[in-house]
């Protein structure tokens, strides 16, 4: 059963066995497991429901619709962008699909710092196994890049560096190249289509356009949460309660630790909303005069380098190199210069093949509680900066050797190499606010998972040590940042969440 | 109407969240919408950054629509970004006039100067305001033309003609 909060009585008073707040890969597979085993489920959910049929593959639309702030939100001192979605589904309905099991040496990594024992590479196969049977997901082919994505292929093998194909959650795929704004032919397998569907075929019901604004907590337990019902305006409309024996947040890396904070949860740790991170990146441009690449047609990420990677190959600089395509919009506000001189260089946008880099960020910032809205405090650390630049110069490389006549950055001092001896060129650049366009599209770790209370704050079952039946299940509870894309092992770390709520609240009286 | 609202989180609110706390409490109470004298002040920027052609854009329809999607709390402070920069740029640059009466090459010699200014919050500002007046020209259908981009596939390209790129039996 769906229910709109667009439509609800205002005063709506729902009650089930768990109430999940968030619908995005952690609440949603939480959702489902629950809900299979016989638990009564309401999951809550602040955006819309937004089928195919209303993906209209236009910018301006689609952001407002599935976007927070409709892509506008930043760090609160304007380092970075901040995008993550805002609909049934959460960020999976705006990914590019990319999947990567949870990495074996960041699990081992885990496992010695944060005391999650249960995180092995062996136990957590089974679980992949499954979570990638249910979003189908597939290697892709090489044979299927588009040209953006095998001039990366290129450069990288010529350089005898490690590369690969993604892995995909998609099904019959058309690649339009529209992945970013949703989906409009039900290709990608995300949380919307797929473990919605499950938990609400088994008696969940779906709550949309209803912001959870506290979790209601007495005597060490979470009694249920309230919130508003939201108009077509995005704006309150009337209140909502729903009482529960299970009450798991899963708002993301952003929502979550607001909630709880504003909630006035107990958090020994003193961690919630500490430990954000975020995977800042930054575009890298090839530059291919002779050839027509169109960066934005096909499958826009298909490749990537590993190469630098720490989880993966061990390497220091820990970045994962990734092909990227961007609309004319967007690429118009990464590109230096003004007036005439700007646009005669701006028509050479079908020859640009563009990198994006996802630097595994090592100081995080933290999510705190503003006037009515979470407040991120994040910005690019000198250390990370210092990555950040080694691992441009590595993207620029691999363009060059794919026969880019020039590589630029997305630095606002037009910047751009045609040789490797060119690179000392950044010795002239700043890497902070507002010296080059930072984004970032993943973001974790503010309510990080481990076995000491004192640490962490919630148990290696996803749990608030403070509480019996309170649960977190998203990408907060990460530790540490990953290192490559995310989705996966929000799926992942939420299945054994799951199955901790299954274990420890059993003796509720619940099935 | 084209927005890349991306784009814009690169910088157009950043610039807002960036004004230091002592401005923050002289703004005006929340207000949804730019004044004359702010669309003129990103008009006039519309000129400098984008180049020729700007004049045939009409673009303040999309920027005021974009107010209404931030946190009810920002949206007076990225509203008052233009004016503050006109006032700022009479101080800081100096400029002598509004911004938006000002010579072309005086216009771009004073975004310049935010632009490359060695203090991040100026430099952000003028990012900010460059990166908005960006991406609600090239989110003009208007412009996809002179880059060759075709645009959206609905309505252009029949998915019965086209081959799945990465299919699989059900």
């Amino acid at each position: 059963m769906r229910i709109s909060g667009t439509e609800a009585q205002p005063g709506l008073a729902l009650a089930a066995d768990v109430v999940v707040v968030g619908t995005g890969p952690g609440g949603a597979s939480v959702a489902a497991k629950l809900a299979r085993a016989g638990r009564s489920v309401v999951m809550v959910e602040a955006g819309p429901h937004v089928p195919a049929s209303e993906m209209s593959q236009r910018e301006s639309e689609m952001m407002r619709k599935l976007y927070y702030e409709g892509g506008l939100r930043t760090s609160e001192n304007g380092a970075m962008g901040v995008l993550h979605g805002r609909a049934v589904g959460g960020s999976s309905v705006v990914n590019y699909l990319d999947c990567f099991r949870t990495p074996a040496r960041l699990l081992y990594d885990w496992q010695r710092r944060f005391g999650l024992d249960e995180l092995s590479p062996e136990r957590m196969a089974p679980r992949f196994d499954a979570i990638e049977e249910v979003l189908h997901v597939r290697k892709l082919d090489p044979g299927n890049l588009n040209k953006n994505n095998d001039k990366l292929r290129q450069g990288t093998e010529r350089l005898g560096w490690k590369g690969d194909t993604f892995h995909r959650n998609a099904y019959q795929c058309y690649g339009s190249g529209f992945c970013d704004l949703g989906c409009s032919y039900n290709a990608k397998q995300s949380a919307a289509i797929t473990y919605v569907p499950i938990a609400t075929q088994h008696g969940a019901t779906l709550l949309t356009e209803a912001r959870v604004d506290r979790v209601d907590t007495a005597a060490g337990r979470a009694t249920g949460v309230r919130g508003s019902l939201l108009g077509a305006d995005r704006q309150p409309r009337g209140e909502f309660t729903v009482k529960a024996d299970v009450v798991v947040v899963s708002g993301g890396a952003i929502h979550t630790p607001y909630l709880l904070l504003s909630s006035g949860v107990d958090d020994p740790s003193g961690q919630l909303g500490e430990n954000f991170y975020a995977h800042p990146g930054t575009p890298v441009v090839g530059y291919f005069p002779g050839e027509r690449i169109a960066n934005y047609e096909g499958i826009k990420q298909g490749y990537y380098i590993g190469e630098f990677s720490w989880v993966l190959h061990e390497h220091p600089i820990d970045v994962l190199i990734e092909g990227i395509g961007a609309p004319p919009a967007l690429t118009s506000t990464i590109l230096p210069g003004l007036g005439a001189e700007r646009q005669a260089e701006f028509r050479r946008y079908n020859h640009y093949a563009a990198a994006g880099l996802l630097l595994r960020d090592y100081v995080p910032g933290r999510v705190r509680v503003g006037k009515g809205r979470p407040i991120i405090e994040a910005s690019l650390a000198p250390s990370d900066a210092h990555r950040l630049r080694l691992s441009t110069e590595r993207a620029a490389e691999a363009w060059l050797a794919a026969g880019a006549a020039m590589a630029l950055t997305a630095h606002n001092k037009l910047t751009y190499f045609r040789s490797t001896r060119d690179f000392r060129k950044l010795d002239d650049v700043g890497w902070g606010i507002g010296e080059l366009a930072l984004v970032c599209f993943h973001q974790m770790g503010t309510a990080r998972m481990g076995s000491r209370r004192a640490r962490c704050v919630v148990s290696p079952t996803g749990r608030m040590w403070s509480y019996d039946n309170l649960y977190v299940a998203d990408a907060s509870i990460f530790p540490t940042s990953t290192g490559v894309n995310p989705q996966e092992t929000v799926y992942g770390l939420a299945d054994v969440v799951g199955d901790g709520i299954l274990d420890e609240t059993r003796s509720a009286g619940s099935p | 109407m084209m927005l890349s609202r991306r784009a814009l989180a690169l910088g157009a609110v950043a610039a807002a969240a960036a004004i230091p706390r002592s401005l923050h409490a002289a703004l005006p109470p929340p207000v949804a919408s730019f004044g004359p004298a702010d669309l003129d002040v990103l008009d006039a920027l519309k000129g400098v950054v984008y180049g020729p052609g700007a004049e045939a854009l009409d673009i303040r329809p999309a920027l005021q629509e974009t107010l209404g999607f931030l946190d009810a709390d920002k949206q007076p402070v990225l509203a008052s970004l233009p004016s503050t920069f006109d006032k700022l740029s009479r101080v800081l640059v100096p400029t002598w006039g509004a911004y938006a009466g000002l010579a072309p090459a005086t216009q771009a010699a004073a975004l310049v100067d935010w632009l490359e200014s060695p203090l991040p919050f100026r430099r952000q500002v003028g990012q900010a305001l460059r990166q908005l007046v960006l991406a609600h020209c090239y989110g003009n259908e208007a412009t996809w033309a002179q880059l060759d981009y075709p645009g959206p596939w609905l309505g252009r390209v029949p998915l019965a003609a086209h081959p799945l790129r990465f299919g699989e039996p059900s």
